[in-house]
């Protein structure tokens, strides 16, 4: 059975269609990268997964339930953990507070050795005590990262969690992001531009251009494809040139 | 509880011993800056904690005392049983109208809730069971006690307030709560039911201001549209809270009591312009502490 069923998603803002008639499925366990030009529909379709954005049209199915009905709360309890392009962390709070809030509502449990424990696994435990908004930026998104598994997701969606990091901050978190999987299991859905990196932890990509499906499957296909190349990669991408 | 916030309230709990050691004025001065304490703890819940400014709070603070009032005009109701009504009629109408209000945000939220209150005004200036604008006249208070009773009221109204607060402040209640102010939709993707939180916490706010209006009601005997829906008093209710420190467990009551007892005095040693150099410290506080003298933790 999968774990995501996504059928049919469209999504409107305004005479804007961002959507298109977004189908998928994700297997427990299965890492995806969701891939496409700015502006394609990608945090919108992250947004639909995780509540936050109501579709107009289509399904999400969740270990078998249907979840549109379902607030984000309601999700994240169910499983379903994410982070933001931009961190939005609670910045006049500790990290351990950050992380002892979904600990809590999300997970049902507020213990502090889980929290310690989430919070070395990212390795900001010597800075728990510290508000979280005086955290550099790689550490922002680690924190993201142990707030999101804080409610014990069986599915991680993570918004260009690569953007704006340095090589060696890239480098860490993919290194955090396999360890996770190895250690969970989870499955995890990763919006990214930060092809290099993405490749090197999943086997199966979407391209979104416009708000429809362009291709699926292996990253290595991405630069055959024509429609591909045309809306997302460049010539020079498909020829080696980046 | 840190040190600090036991500091407070034990100042609270020997405001108690006052009465007995001061004249009538002077009573009537620190029973007026309990009230206030209380009003600006409430709000601290909503705005401090939640991160609404909810600027026509004394709405609220109307509710609970014409609802008071007019039990015990209308009904012969006793003031124990009306102001119990009174209370809980504020918290219901916070409860019942949370849901929509508080899809708005900062601004818009604030000045919704104003325009509540004003409305709630104009309501009770029209209607016959309220007596319009000429208000409602009530029977002075002749039991044990005498007019201390409600200094005492006030008194543990305030206490309980305090005790709110920390709790909220150390708690995984307060916890969702602050989610909520420092990012509502992170909050909700965490798990926290933001919409159920948000009304819990109107609704204690309603609760506490309802109560402190049903006492001032009786208390003053004498009640109007105008002074159960003072803009002013939101105002005042702000401007304790910001002096103090917004999300603090003792910001509140050391700005309450430091309003209070700073607008007594300007009143008196400058009757012909108190209003003005009050407002010119109030504008110098929060230019020189623009987080209030109470830093958040």
């Amino acid at each position: 059975m999968s774990l995501l069923v996504v059928e049919g998603v469209s999504k409107s803002f305004g005479g804007n269609r961002v959507l298109k008639e977004v189908s998928f499925s994700l297997k427990e366990g299965e890492i995806l990268g969701i891939v496409g030009p700015n502006g394609s529909g990608k945090t919108t379709l992250l947004n639909i997964l995780s509540g936050i954005v109501k579709q107009d049209k289509g399904s999400v199915i969740f270990m078998g339930k249907p979840v549109d009905r379902l607030r984000p709360y309601a999700r994240a309890r169910m499983g379903i953990g994410r982070t933001f392009q931009i961190t939005r962390l609670f910045t006049n709070l500790s990290v351990l507070e950050n992380v002892l809030i979904p600990l809590h509502y999300g997970g049902g449990d507020a213990d502090p050795g889980r929290a310690e424990e989430l919070l070395s696994m990212v390795g900001l435990l010597e800075m728990k005590d510290r508000k979280a908004g005086s955290l550099s930026l790689a550490q922002r998104k680690r924190l993201e990262l142990a707030r999101a598994l804080s409610v014990n997701p069986r599915l991680l969606l993570l918004d260009e969690v690569f953007a704006g990091l340095n090589p060696v901050s890239i480098r860490e978190i993919l290194d955090l992001l396999k360890e996770i999987h190895s250690l969970t299991g989870v499955a995890m859905i990763l919006v990214e531009h930060v092809l290099k990196a993405l490749f090197q932890i999943t086997r199966r990509v979407i391209v979104l251009s416009e708000g429809r499906i362009i291709y699926e499957g292996e990253p290595e296909g991405m630069a055959r494809s024509e429609e591909v190349i045309k809306a997302y990669l460049g010539e020079r991408y498909a020829s080696g040139g980046k | 509880m840190g040190r600090p916030e036991i500091a407070v309230l034990t100042g609270i709990v020997l405001v108690g011993f006052l009465p007995p050691f001061v004249s009538d004025y002077v009573e009537r001065v620190v029973a007026l800056a309990l009230m206030l304490t209380s009003l600006a703890l409430a709000q601290n819940i909503l705005l401090g904690y939640t991160g609404y400014p909810a600027f026509g709070c004394i709405a609220f603070f109307g509710v609970g005392g014409y609802t008071t009032a007019v039990l015990m005009k209308e009904l012969n109701l006793q003031f124990p049983l009306a102001l119990t009504v009174g209370t809980v009629s504020s918290g219901f109408l916070a409860l019942l109208i949370a849901v929509p209000l508080m899809r708005l945000k900062s601004h818009y939220f604030a000045i919704t809730t104003l325009a509540l209150q004003l409305a709630l005004g104009e309501l009770v200036a029209n209607l016959e069971l309220t007596g319009g604008v000429q208000g409602i006249n009530l029977p002075i208070y002749r039991g044990p006690g005498g007019y201390l009773i409600f200094f005492y009221m006030l008194w543990v109204v305030a206490i309980v307030s305090f005790l709110l607060n920390a709790y909220i402040e150390r708690s995984t209640f307060g916890y969702a709560l602050k989610a909520i102010r420092e990012d509502e939709t992170a909050a909700e993707t965490l798990g926290v039911n933001t919409v159920l939180f948000k009304a819990i916490s109107f609704t204690l706010m309603a609760l506490i201001t309802g109560c402190v209006g049903g006492i001032y009601a009786y208390w003053i005997t004498y009640i109007d549209p105008t002074s159960m829906f003072d803009p002013l008093l939101s105002v005042k209710v702000f401007v304790a809270l910001l002096i103090g420190g917004v999300g603090t467990v003792g910001g509140p009551v050391v700005g309450a009591f430091l309003l209070e007892v700073l607008s007594e005095v300007l009143w008196g040693q400058f009757p012909k312009v108190h209003g003005l150099i009050l407002g010119l410290l109030i504008v110098l506080t929060v230019l020189i502490i623009p987080k209030g003298m109470w830093r958040r933790r």
